[in-house]
């Protein structure tokens, strides 16, 4: 053990507080008040039609309904349960072109606001471009309504035949991300020193070359937490989607509203699909949890 | 006010044992030192005696009373840091009222006594400063009266003058000593410098990865080190070791270093006692080592001058003999060229012989 | 070639009743679901920060509603907060009361109840995830110096880390207030604003104006206003941050 490691274990022997018993009461109800909407869901996601929505709620449903996950893939149809009106039937298609498109829009806007990120972020950082103002400006992006940005871009998206095109959507979600990549990556950049770059200059490095040959790679592990926090943003968002989006583009936060009528609400396979549609994020969430968990001690001794 | 008394302490973490079966008393009213190199387990030692370590194994008493599974509070001992850790939040007054408030005292006793504490340390006019804007000097000060105004029966102090600037630092070395004999309070001081543990305490305790080395007067430790570590790292310039073997020649003994041999007979019998072998350290104190032009005796030694430093009272000189270097003290106007060639004669009743194999002094 | 027109846009919408509505009904959520999802952060970082084990397990657990997709957490509890639904089952239960028929999200104050528990349970892991990593990257120094001074576990949280925390606390809460006026998906999919505008909020209101009805000079001028707001709000709160920074 080095001396760095004994100061560690030092410290977090110093500052080390039993958790007394209620604390565990209290963390034991907090865990199940976390998990319980997610519990809801899941079970839901599994409900035989009946169960959907009976008085009293089932909780937990009496057989494994898969099919409410796979008929998503084939697209039904349902009438509803026990309805007067029973000529009413709700159709929906496959949920995999919306799959699709989802993930052409994350994984697109993702690259592109970390691509310009990047640029801007180097700029800012290393050359001061924009001085004082120009980080707060960017930054300002973060700070109104999406609503309020929206209305000059569908103005504009209708002039420029952007609506429901992959292109516009995926540039509008680069727009708004851009402020977290931007500041998120020139706060990694900061941390590298200047004198890297600059004596791979005098060996003739371009400052462009310097930039992405030399600090690029000490930061490789940053930029990739900010690719994924910016990628669950993307995945999740859904007022861009409603709104520059029609008929050839569907996300999946937007197919989601299209399991619900006046009538009735498909809660089983909507309840799937919400299911599907958070997974990947649970994924990329807990990866850029380990990275942010690696400056937060949980404590280095074993016991 | 208290007796410390630590029995065979031990800290462990993992596989690294900070603290090594370190046994101690430290007597009442004393200034006692705990002396070493970074990472030699004083400050893990001194946060045991405080509680907020607690040890693998061994105990520690206050006055016989076994302390070992109380809480800091319930030590009741005061604790300066290195780093003074004042309450960057609060004002002066505040840091040093917060002990007080917490033992609930009224709001006219409290203020009281840290006004009392505050005009003793000289304190009072910054009595409602904020923090953030003091010196460091003030700062060391706040602490200082912080921890006294809980009348702590034991104090214990982390290298709390090292963040000072020099001039300060001695001047606060005599003002915690002066403190220290007025009040006549029980002081646990760790440090690096051993100019300043020299300096300050009645008596300094040697430690070395984990180790007691040499626990004794100042006096004690400088004149008689029991251990090599401590011979080398007490006194200024450090003590010169020259590698030699011990050899006996008819009814004479020498240390033979190759190049020269000091003539050790009278000591023949304690080192033939002692030694596990006869390889041997000569350990000589630049201050007990006299340098000529020319040879005195045909036992003095020929070194060559490497360079020197006028340092005012006197010059230190540093100097070739055969592969070692080793420094010496000369006069103020001493003057050489490099590569010069002095003889220096050493003064036998200063001399160390160490047991090279063992590091322990044998003379 | 379209004639600006400043004033009376501003004007106009700041005498409509509706607007200035759902600007006190945002101001009412943001500051009731910030206040709350801070002290609740607060209170479990805390206890997440002492010992037990199971602790990376818990820690994990906290974080999880943070990266759930805003409209699927105002889907599932749309769903929850439906007549006959588990809250009304478990309230139900609890109390002996009948609460079967309670249909939360159509009256005016029980769906605003219901909007401020999903932002709770959506955002309090942010609170948490900041407060937590406060907590634990406090310097050692101070705490012990209090230790030894005689405070107990909690007069050191009140007295010494809290005040510690200052600029950290700021920062999150203004940043979570801004994110929280923005909200959007979770009331869209919710109660749409409605019953009639009862839960409609700035963001909503603008939805509607601009692009539902298609008045969009007005949700522009909305905006504006919002934005404003926004700006003013950010600098009074970060001032006195980055003044303690200069020292």
């Amino acid at each position: 053990m080095s001396r760095s490691e004994r100061e560690i274990a030092e410290k977090a022997e110093v500052l080390e507080e039993k958790l007394a018993k209620h604390g565990y009461v209290i963390l034991a109800l907090a865990v199940v008040f976390t998990l319980f909407p997610l519990f809801w869901l899941f079970m839901t996601s599994l409900k035989p039609l009946g169960e959907w929505a009976s008085r009293p709620p089932i909780w937990i449903p009496s057989s494994l309904e898969f099919k409410n996950y796979w008929i998503l893939f084939t697209g039904g149809n349902y009438s509803p349960q026990g309805g007067s009106q029973s000529s009413m039937i709700l159709t929906f298609t496959s949920v995999t072109p919306a799959l699709i498109d989802s993930a052409i829009c994350t994984a697109g806007g993702t690259i592109l606001s970390i691509v310009v990120g990047l640029l801007a972020a180097f700029g800012i950082a290393r050359h001061k471009i924009g001085g004082n103002f120009l980080p707060l400006f960017v930054l300002s992006a973060r700070m109104i309504p999406p609503v309020t940005a929206l209305i000059p871009i569908i103005i504009l998206y209708s002039t420029l035949h952007l609506i429901d095109t992959h292109v516009g959507i995926v540039m509008a979600y680069a727009v708004f991300t851009l402020p977290y990549s931007v500041w998120m990556i020139r706060s990694f950049i900061d941390e590298i020193p200047t004198q890297l770059e600059e004596s791979a200059m005098v060996d003739g490095l371009s400052p462009l070359a310097a930039h992405f040959k030399v600090t690029l790679p000490l930061i490789r592990g940053g930029v990739m937490a900010t690719a994924l926090f910016i990628a669950v943003l993307n995945w999740s968002e859904f007022l861009l989607a409603l709104t520059l989006t029609h008929e050839a583009i569907i996300t999946v936060p937007v197919k989601l509203t299209y399991f619900v009528a006046s009538v009735a609400v498909l809660y089983g396979p909507q309840s799937a699909l919400g299911i599907i549609a958070i997974v990947p994020l649970i994924v990329f969430g807990y990866t850029i949890q380990r990275y942010l968990a690696r400056g937060l001690t949980f404590g280095a001794v074993k016991r | 006010m208290t007796e410390i008394s630590l029995e065979k302490l031990r800290k462990e973490y993992g596989g690294l044992t900070a603290v090594n079966d370190l046994s101690l008393k430290i007597e009442d009213k004393t200034l006692v030192s705990l002396l070493g190199p970074s990472g030699c387990g004083k400050t893990t030692t001194l946060k045991m005696i405080a509680g907020l370590l607690r040890p693998t194994s061994g105990r520690i008493c206050f006055d016989g009373n076994d302390v070992t599974a109380l809480s800091p509070k319930e030590r009741r001992i005061g604790l300066v840091f290195q780093d003074y850790a004042i309450f960057t939040h609060m004002t002066a007054y505040e840091n040093i009222a917060y002990g007080l408030k917490i033992r609930k005292l009224s709001r006219a006793d409290l203020d009281r006594e840290v006004r009392d504490i505050a005009k003793l340390l000289r304190i009072s006019e910054i009595l409602d400063k904020r923090t953030l804007r003091m010196t460091q000097r003030e700062l060391q000060t706040v602490a200082l009266a912080r921890t006294l105004v809980t009348k702590p029966s034991i104090l214990l102090l982390d290298e709390p003058l090292s963040n000072l600037d020099a001039a300060f630092r001695v001047r606060m070395r005599a003002e915690l000593r002066r403190l220290q004999m007025e009040i006549q309070q029980t002081l646990v001081y760790v440090t690096h410098d051993q100019i300043e543990a020299m300096a300050m305490s009645d008596k300094v305790a040697v430690m070395s990865k984990g180790v007691l080395q040499q626990f004794g007067t100042p006096d004690e430790i400088y004149k008689k080190p029991e251990k090599k570590f401590v011979a080398g790292f007490i006194g200024t310039p450090p003590m010169n070791f020259i590698e030699c073997t011990f050899r006996e020649d008819g009814d004479k003994a020498y240390l033979d270093q190759g190049t020269f041999r000091v003539d050790v007979t009278n000591l023949r019998s304690i080192i033939e006692r002692n030694a596990t072998g006869s390889e041997m350290i000569l350990g000589v104190r630049p201050e007990d080592i006299a340098v000529h032009e020319r040879a005195p005796t045909k036992d003095a030694v020929e070194v060559s001058i490497d360079s020197y430093e006028p340092m005012g009272s006197e010059s230190i000189v540093y100097a070739r003999l055969g592969s070692h270097f080793i420094r010496f003290l000369a006069s103020p106007t001493f003057g050489a060229e490099p590569n010069e060639k002095r003889y220096i004669t050493f003064d036998i009743d200063g001399i160390h012989v160490i047991d090279k194999k063992t590091e322990t002094c044998i003379v | 070639m379209a004639k600006f027109d400043f004033g009376s846009g501003f004007l106009t919408i700041l005498q409509d009743s509706r607007f200035l509505m759902a600007l006190g009904r945002t101001a009412m959520f943001v500051g009731l679901a910030v206040a709350a999802e801070f002290l609740i952060g607060l209170y479990l970082a805390n206890l997440v920060s002492k010992s037990f084990r199971g602790k990376k397990v818990v820690f994990s657990v906290f974080l999880l509603p943070m990266f759930v997709m805003p409209l699927i957490v105002g889907y599932t509890f749309w769903m929850i907060f439906q007549p006959s639904g588990p809250i009304d089952h478990v309230l139900t239960l609890a109390t002996g009361i009948d609460f079967m028929s309670t249909f939360w999200l159509s009256n005016g104050i029980l769906a605003w109840i219901a909007l401020i528990a999903t932002d709770i349970w959506h955002w309090t892991p942010f609170m948490f995830l900041i407060l937590y990593s406060g907590l634990v990257s406090l310097p050692e120094n101070p705490i012990s110096a209090a230790k030894v001074l005689g405070a107990s576990n909690w007069q050191i949280f009140k007295d010494i880390k809290i005040p510690m925390l200052r600029n950290i606390i700021i920062i999150a809460l203004v940043i979570r207030a801004m994110e929280a006026m923005k909200l959007f998906d979770e009331l869209y999919l919710m109660t749409g604003g409605g019953p009639g505008f009862d839960t409609e909020t700035i963001s909503m209101y603008t939805f509607t104006t601009a692009i539902t009805t298609a008045r969009i000079g007005y949700g522009s001028t909305a905006a504006i206003i919002v934005l404003l707001i926004s700006l003013v709000l950010i600098i009074t709160a970060v001032r006195p941050v980055l003044l303690v920074r200069e020292k």
